[in-house]
């Protein structure tokens, strides 16, 4: 966004009071310092001062504040309006890398990154932005840079839980593309149940795969009431048991045959009357005959014990199903 | 300059970009019969995603121009070894998994053909218990999609028929007419790609309908040639039984007669990548709706039991309309799915025994 310089403010540096830049007019060259909090800084200039000063370029006829954009704001809590800075001369090459590689003195958090990528690729053009790619640790992967540049595009709320790690990078580049009512339907629900990592992108998997099968939106599957259900019936165990109810659901509703091998596979399971000490693996995704048995003993005894019941096993009915699906 | 469509749909515009040093080549010369070269400078593999769907690139192949089929380690491969004579595939289908591995929507030709040649009839004359049987060239691309122009299954028909030596060539296409008066010998099976109406329809792209493959292959089998159909990717969708059932039955009628030395079934299956590819190319396209697990080789697959009962499905339909010695096997599946289909699991060196023999049979 551009502003008209204020009449206030003279053409000519020189004639701004030495070194002193007026805080309210400058334009963020990059956005920097998203999701960062200005006050503890505030505190510390209140009590040493302002350590360095702002880097400020004039260009044309507006002041581009290259960097500082977080002493600026914490400036502004303390009701300062202008302050020292460095003024880079109009035609100085490089100052965009020169402004990259201040900011980038300190950790700088994703939502920060995909800002600052996207705003150089609109102002600078793909070619121009890619020069300056390594400075941002994005000169290696195309992929990584579409993604910060479509992450980017997410709302305040979105971009908080990006910046929080909340939301993954390629989570929040998909998120991105999606309607705004979707994206705050999602955002609810991940504040709400606060899923990990991995079970956010297959939140967002079964909501596209599900929107796209049945013509919905995600925030149509959201608003289902068997959802909130789910969810409600497995609250009293906690929010992860609530979260993978609701979750559960979904996925029973995007793959029903899945879901129906699942549950034949789990009350064989149950029928078998495993010990406690022993554990039969299975194949997850159904595909081949790998099986594994795992027994814990701690002596003789209960070795036998063990031993007695695993002759019994291939007599059961339960587990030669388990074994051979192939009627199901 | 211009080309018709590929196949049965309209298709690019075709632009050829012909670097120096093939110029004066048997490939260079056919294509420019009817296309105008573009000088290129020399690309390499990592050049290619800078060109289109449009662009015929004609470069250097860098490696061996034979390989067998990769195959996938706990699923039976049929064994065959791949001619590889250019990569890429305009057609467009919304399942193709070359998207995956390509960074490129151009088709690439490698311009040092003779070379490839070379060392195919160098194999081909090594005594026949001592190198692979059955070849094909429509792994990366399809094989018969630009045959016209590039005149290469007429040299690699003529290298078959001279050997103990079976050349499988696959295509999407009808462009058969140009194969019918060769001297191929039985030695060559003309394959076609088939799928039911609908996802002919919906999810082939240009590829030429299906009624058009079949009457392409029923030419091809009164010329004498074997024919091969390859279900694959069986998709799985509702209705997706009847549908096929359709195709099973314009089969027997189209091709009642011909020798269809085999038909191989194979149900969907991609690398995830593809998925996102794909929606982003063709968002309206309906072949991800499906089951998946994830496979133990990193690709998605319909669950084992659904993958069973299809192909059950198919070959209980195809024995009614082909006869019995017709060979139906299962592409990349495993031991598991080819017992609870046909009661065997013959082994990727049984599966290999019983297509040699099957390309056996025909020849003269």
């Amino acid at each position: 966004m551009t502003k008209p310089l204020s009449p206030a403010i003279p053409e000519d540096p020189a004639a701004l009071p030495p070194g002193e830049a007026p805080l309210a007019e400058l334009e963020e060259a990059l956005p920097f310092s998203f999701a960062r909090p200005a006050e503890a800084l505030a505190e510390s200039i209140s009590q040493v001062g302002l350590l360095r000063p702002l880097l400020v370029q004039r260009e044309g006829s507006r002041l581009k504040l290259l960097a500082g954009n977080l002493r600026r704001r914490a400036l502004q809590l303390l009701g300062r309006s202008a302050a020292p800075a460095v003024f880079l001369p109009p035609a100085t090459p490089d100052a965009l890398a020169l402004a990259l590689a201040d900011n980038l003195g300190r950790p700088v958090n994703p939502a920060e990154t995909a800002l600052v990528w996207r705003r150089l690729v609109e102002t600078r053009g793909q070619a121009e932005a890619e020069k300056l790619a390594g400075l941002l640790g994005l000169d290696q992967a195309p992929k990584l840079r579409r993604q910060n540049f479509q992450a980017a595009a997410l709302p305040p709320r979105g971009l908080l839980a990006l910046a929080e790690g909340r939301l993954d990078l390629a989570a929040a580049a998909r998120l991105a593309n999606w309607p705004e009512a979707d994206q705050d339907a999602v955002l609810g629900l991940f504040e709400r149940l606060n899923p990990s990592l991995s079970n956010r992108r297959i939140w967002l998997d079964l909501l596209e795969d599900l929107a796209r099968r049945e013509g919905l939106s995600p925030a149509d599957l959201l608003s289902d009431p068997d959802i909130a259900a789910s969810e409600a019936e497995a609250e009293a165990r906690g929010r992860p048991a609530a979260e993978a109810a609701a979750r559960d659901f979904l996925f029973r509703r995007r793959n029903p045959l899945l879901a129906e091998l699942r549950k034949k596979r789990a009350a064989r399971l149950r029928a078998l009357n495993l010990p406690p000490s022993a554990r039969l693996a299975l194949d997850p995704q159904f595909e081949d005959l790998s099986f594994s048995l795992t027994l814990a003993f701690s002596n003789l005894d209960e070795f036998r014990v063990l031993a007695d019941w695993l002759n019994g096993l291939p007599g059961q009915a339960g587990f030669r199903d388990l074994l051979d699906d192939s009627h199901d | 300059m211009t080309d018709g469509p590929p196949a049965g749909r309209p298709g690019p515009v075709w632009r050829l970009r012909l670097e120096d040093d093939f110029r004066d080549t048997p490939l260079a010369r056919n294509l420019a019969r009817d296309m105008t070269p573009e000088r290129q400078e020399p690309l390499s593999p990592a050049d290619y995603g800078r060109f289109g769907p449009r662009d015929i690139l004609v470069t250097r192949h860098r490696g061996r121009f034979l390989k067998p089929c990769p195959g996938t380690p706990g699923y039976n491969c049929c064994g065959l070894h791949i001619f590889h004579f250019g990569l890429g595939c305009p057609l467009g289908c919304r399942y193709c998994i070359l998207a995956a591995y390509l960074d490129t929507e151009s088709l690439v030709l490698f311009g040092n053909l003779e070379e490839g040649l070379a060392e195919f009839a160098a194999l081909l004359d090594r005594p026949a218990g001592e190198r692979p049987l059955r070849f094909c060239t429509g792994e990366f691309t399809d094989s018969l999609l630009l045959d016209r122009r590039t005149g290469l299954a007429e040299r690699l028909v003529a290298l078959a028929a001279a050997r103990e030596a079976v050349l499988e060539l696959k295509t999407k296409t009808d462009q058969v007419d140009h194969l019918l008066g060769l001297d191929h010998r039985g030695h060559t099976v003309i394959s076609f790609s088939v799928n039911s109406p609908e996802m002919a329809r919906a999810e082939e792209g240009r590829a030429a309908p299906l009624a058009a493959r079949l009457a392409a292959a029923a030419k091809a089998a009164r010329a004498g040639y074997p024919i091969g159909l390859h279900f694959d990717p069986l998709i799985h969708y509702p209705g997706w039984e009847k549908g096929y059932a359709e195709t099973v039955e314009l089969i027997g009628q189209t091709l009642a007669g011909a020798r269809v030395a085999w038909v191989s079934l194979g149900c969907f299956r991609y690398l995830p990548r593809l998925k996102e590819i794909m929606l982003a190319r063709h968002p309206g396209t309906g072949i991800f709706n499906g089951e998946f697990i994830l496979a133990g080789d990193g690709k998605r697959r319909y669950p084992r039991p659904l993958r069973t009962m299809m192909y059950k499905s198919l070959a209980e339909n195809l024995a009614r309309v082909l006869p019995a010695e017709t060979a139906v096997y299962l592409c990349m599946e495993s031991p598991r799915v080819w017992r609870d289909v046909f009661g065997h699991d013959p082994g990727p060196y049984g599966l290999t025994a019983l297509l040699d023999r099957q390309a056996l049979i025909s020849r003269q």
